[in-house]
């Protein structure tokens, strides 16, 4: 095991950031660490790295327990921080030597690690540049640069792709899921349900500083128990069609709005054939599925969007 | 890169502490000298030692700002050592210019050298309150630029009404009992009593300002991640 959170609480004043926070984590897996502002996903790194004391559970990093002072957990961890926490003033080079330095690597090492981590963030051509001139997804590439200059056994990001241009945010996407193929072990925050689908081999939704629901992403899902909602758009609809719809026993609930059915169907859709019969003497004009994906999930666990929280 | 020489480094990139550090001090040197006393440049110089301790902090207040602490709170390293490598490099600037002011001062005042030694250790002992007077200050606010410009004014008024900006003795005698609670008070008082070759005067002075650094040490480096 990797990480071992149990029932971990860690109050600031009044509030209560982490509640009975549990987590495991084993090597090679890349979790997504999904939560609201202030659901206590910073604070849950923090605790994890070392950086703050808990006040109650256990947290053990590789088997060791974390209490803060054990410098082999955190030479083994690589922390990508959601700020920008590089040095402007200084070349791309200097930061990634300084930033491996603090992990007490030789010169040598670190002119040889720093070229091979430039090559992995794509920076290989800027490394003489001072970073007060790159563009944000630049910024962004090195400082997840800076964070990998050791060799870290674990990643912990925290929104690694805050601000930046679709591009670059897919460049990072894309080099996470590079990473992971090589076997390292990744905690990834992110306001992004759809980076976190994209990246996570499993996801923990947290509110509230404790785990509303955890598992791979079909497990998640299954989880809502998706209804199948359909949608049938027709030329002209009707009450009867309806109350015909309505008589069919499998379908749980139909709504009929500007033309349009909305049926829902407990367990997916599997009674299409009967539903184009009832409408077969209407026009079809549409017909759209839709199922449930994690955004649904997130939405039914916390009863909050999450991207209007971002 | 050894972070104690990184600290120099990322300082002296600063073209306003160069200029703080090699060129006014030197100025202070031309202010006619004072008959009960040490020239006024010789006090004013502990003016120069506030505000060049500030100005060199200031990259610790910026990585505070930018997050970077929390990027070396989460290294091997740790911010001890992160906190005591950068103040041992302040130090170590300020001490540079401690010396090329006490070198210029000889050259143009001709005093003896064995005073210029002990104004030599009371200004250090100074600077040390001073920098960690800086790294209390500045944990106060989040930006360097709120910090340094209400410090302005408070070092400004401090430095007067303490007896560095204008002589001890033009003071009232009735002020000393209150002023004396300045830190920055225990610079003139040591100048006095070095040029009254008052050991006690000295010592005391010493001690006082290096009790302040603890206490501004231990909250400046309090501040939470």
């Amino acid at each position: 095991m990797i990480i071992h959170i149990e029932n971990v609480m860690k109050r600031f004043g009044n509030n209560l950031a982490l509640d009975t926070f549990s987590l495991d984590m084993r090597k090679g897996e890349v979790i997504g660490l999904l939560g609201p502002n202030g659901a206590g996903k910073t604070t849950c790194i923090r605790a994890i790295i070392g950086l703050i004391p808990i006040d109650d559970g256990e947290i053990s990093v590789f088997g060791i327990h974390q209490d803060g002072k054990n410098k082999e957990i955190k030479r083994r961890i690589g922390y990508v921080t959601q700020e920008l926490t590089i040095y402007e003033e200084m070349t791309a080079k200097e930061n990634l030597e300084f930033f491996g330095s603090l992990y007490g690597m030789t010169k040598e090492q670190l002119a040889t690690r720093s070229l091979e981590v430039a090559k992995i963030i794509g920076l290989e051509g800027r490394l003489r540049e001072k970073t007060k001139h790159f563009s944000g997804g630049m910024k962004r590439r090195l400082n997840i640069g800076c964070s990998l200059m050791h060799d870290p056994e674990l990643i912990i990001m925290d929104e690694p792709t805050v601000g930046i241009d679709p591009q670059s945010r897919n460049f990072i996407l894309e080099f996470v899921k590079q990473l992971a193929s090589k076997g390292t072990t990744i905690l990834y925050t992110s306001h992004y349900i759809e980076e976190v689908e994209a990246v996570a081999s499993s996801i923990c939704i947290m509110d509230q500083g404790h785990t509303i629901a955890s598992g791979t992403l079909p497990e998640l899902i299954a989880r809502i128990k998706g209804d199948a909602h359909m949608l049938i758009d027709v030329r002209i609809a009707s009450e009867e069609k309806l109350k015909a719809l309505r008589a069919i026993p499998e379908i749980k609930e139909v709504a009929l709005e500007n033309n349009q059915y909305h049926i829902i169907v407990p367990g997916g859709i599997t009674i299409i054939d009967k539903i184009i019969a009832v409408l077969a003497d209407q026009t079809i004009v549409n017909i759209n599925s839709k199922q449930p994906n994690l955004e649904d999930v997130f939405l039914t666990l916390t009863g909050k969007q999450l991207r209007d929280e971002a | 890169m050894n972070l104690y020489l990184f600290a120099i480094r990322e300082d002296i990139r600063q073209p306003l502490n160069i200029l703080l550090i090699l060129l006014i001090p030197f100025s202070l040197l031309f202010i006619p000298a004072n008959a009960d006393g040490f020239p006024m440049g010789i006090s004013l110089y502990g003016l120069v030692l506030v505000y060049s301790t500030f100005l060199l902090t200031r990259p610790v207040v910026e990585d505070r700002m930018k997050g970077i602490v929390v990027r070396i709170a989460a290294s091997p390293l740790g911010t001890f050592r992160y906190l005591s490598n950068h103040l041992l490099a302040y130090l170590t600037l300020i001490t540079v210019q401690i010396v090329l002011f006490l070198i210029g001062s000889l050259v143009i005042y001709g005093d003896a050298v064995f005073d210029r030694l002990l104004i030599f250790a009371l200004y250090f002992s100074f600077s040390i309150m001073c920098i960690a007077f800086s790294l209390a200050w500045n944990s106060l606010f989040r930006t360097f630029n709120l910090s340094f410009g209400v410090f302005s004014g408070v070092a400004s008024i401090m430095c007067l009404a303490s007896g560095i900006s204008i002589p001890l003795f033009l003071l009232p005698r009735s002020l000393i009992g209150y002023i004396m609670f300045l830190p920055t008070y225990w610079l003139p008082h040591g100048l006095l009593a070095i040029y009254e070759g008052d050991s006690a005067g000295m010592l005391v002075a010493h001690a006082v300002l290096l009790f302040y650094a603890v206490i501004f040490l231990l909250v400046g480096s309090k501040r939470r991640l």
